[in-house]
């Protein structure tokens, strides 16, 4: 049979918001494995991916077709593809061959823009199968369908998803002699957005600065501890007096402020600024025991 | 040499000679208007209808030749269901617009054949809200919130540009189509010589004549 020429086993399960495809990574001619790196599975957008079974060289061939129809979609329409357009696309591109198909039979799992999952598969001549738990196609189909439905169960969130899947994969094709070495799995999560600081980096660069002087100015109008002497003379290094308030404030400005603003110019400055007032506390120190 | 298509110039001339139109596009959807007014009391005006339906979200009226119209209308509906059989999805507004004056575009660069003597007015809704597109003979084609075609566009486009304001809604947009149509009318309006169709979160609908005839009361 031609779809056990190249063997493959692809399956896709939906979890809660969110979905996985996996496919095995052997490509070989017959009996004999040529490749272990071999690509089912092709990412057509952020939240919508395609895994193929069945004749390699349709494989790569059909991916590419579809890439270009859903590329001219997105510049014409100038929006991403729902899910269900996409299945009714492949649909309507394998049965433009009906009378001489593409030996393949596609698996989609994707997200729309809600978030909400989406699994389906079809036939070689574009009938569509929409499920709500899994699909699966390759030359391992039915050891995969026995392994998805005692494996699958719903709302399974990404990390349980993901060891579901694997395991379904990967018992899956030990029974199949021309699927498997090795395997490869797609978790397809919402995108919840960039995580960004709240205020601009450059205000997360002078917090720092400005909690070193705060403390200082603090140190120097309260905390003066030498005895008898009203004001700090000017000419003397103000760190080495007050370097305890100044780690204070240095501390706190290049430690919490980084943590916060999760941003590696902060983390930077905080790193000079740390390490200038060490510098001055070992002078101090160094100074101190001179005396 | 001048530039101008000459060919085209007369096509937008034989649009401008053609009973006027009007299209207004609110936030709630649009509307779209047209005068329908025949030569002879003997004329059976409600078994044809202007105002057509392109899809269920998107209709379709014009000014100018008739019959260039109905063939426009006719590759319209086909574009918009070979869209549907392809994508099993309806077509936006934005999608069918550029087909349609791709084919208008067509017609004023191939051999043996003239651009058509119409001018369209296309409003539909969707995901992305109403639109109201309208479309030359030259294939170039425009997004308007408000205008008019046809006789008297000028004056109907001065007039829309006074009573136009965003926030209208489409009973308002309705009332200000009739009052527009109205401008260059002459004789009395009835529900018999205008159609309007409305464009709404449901969808595209032509109004029957007593519908039309109870906004015309409103005036």
């Amino acid at each position: 049979s031609i779809f056990e020429y190249n063997g493959s086993a692809i399956c896709a399960m939906t979890g809660k918001n969110c979905v996985a495809i996996a496919a095995d990574r052997r490509f070989g001619i017959q009996a004999q494995t040529i490749a272990h790196d071999f690509q089912r599975i092709y990412g057509m957008s952020d939240h919508l991916y395609i895994g193929f079974s069945g004749l390699a060289t349709d494989v790569t061939t059909v991916a590419n077709k579809l890439k270009f129809r859903l590329n001219m979609y997105m510049l014409r329409e100038n929006r991403e593809m729902k899910p269900e357009t996409f299945m009714a696309m492949v649909s309507s591109l394998l049965y433009e061959k009906r009378f001489g198909p593409y030996f393949v039979e596609p698996v989609i799992a994707g997200l729309d823009k809600s978030g909400k999952p989406y699994v389906g598969s079809l036939d070689l001549i574009g009938c569509p199968m929409v499920t709500e738990d899994f699909v699966v196609t390759g030359t391992a189909s039915e050891q995969l369908y026995g392994m998805c439905e005692s494996l699958w169960e719903p709302d399974l969130e990404p990390e349980d998803l993901f060891e579901s899947i694997s395991q379904a994969l990967l018992n899956a094709v030990d029974r199949d002699c021309i699927s498997g070495w090795g395997g490869i799995v797609y978790i397809i999560k919402p995108f919840l957005g960039k995580k960004r600081s709240y205020l601009p980096n450059c205000v997360w660069l002078l917090t720092p600065i400005l909690l070193e002087g705060i403390a200082f100015e603090v140190a120097v109008s309260r905390f003066w501890p030498i005895k008898g002497v009203e004001k700090m003379p000017l000419e003397r290094n103000f760190f080495d007096q007050y370097s305890v308030f100044c780690v204070f404030g240095s501390v706190f400005g290049c430690v919490v402020v980084p943590l916060i603003a999760q941003s590696i110019e902060s983390v930077i400055l905080s790193a000079i600024l740390i390490s200038i007032t060490a510098n001055h506390l070992t002078r101090r120190n160094n100074s101190s025991t001179e005396k | 040499p001048s530039g101008k298509l000459v060919q085209i110039e007369y096509a937008l001339a034989a649009v401008a000679a053609g009973s006027p139109s009007i299209g207004i596009k609110v936030a709630n959807g649009a509307v779209l208007a047209t005068e329908k007014k025949y030569k002879s009391l003997l004329y059976d005006e409600n078994s044809t209808h202007k105002i057509a339906r392109i899809t269920d979200k998107i209709g379709m009226i014009y000014s100018g030749m008739g019959p260039d119209y109905r063939v426009l209308l006719r590759k319209a509906r086909k574009l918009a269901q070979e869209y549907q059989m392809k994508y099993q999805d309806l077509i936006p507004t934005s999608q069918l617009v550029e087909k349609v004056a791709s084919v208008m575009q067509e017609y004023t660069q191939s051999g043996g054949v003239r651009p058509f003597g119409v001018s369209l007015l296309i409003a539909g809704t969707g995901d992305e809200g109403p639109y109201l597109y309208q479309c030359d003979p030259s294939g170039a084609y425009f997004a308007w919130k408000a205008t008019a075609l046809g006789r008297n566009h000028v004056n109907g486009k001065t007039f829309l540009e006074k009573r136009y304001n965003e926030e209208m809604e489409l009973e308002d947009a309705i009332h200000t189509a009739i009052l527009t149509l109205k401008e260059s009318f002459d004789g009395q309006m009835t529900e018999d010589n205008i159609e309007i169709g409305v464009v709404n979160s449901s969808g595209f609908n032509r109004l029957t004549p007593s519908e039309v005839k109870d906004y015309l009361a409103a005036i």
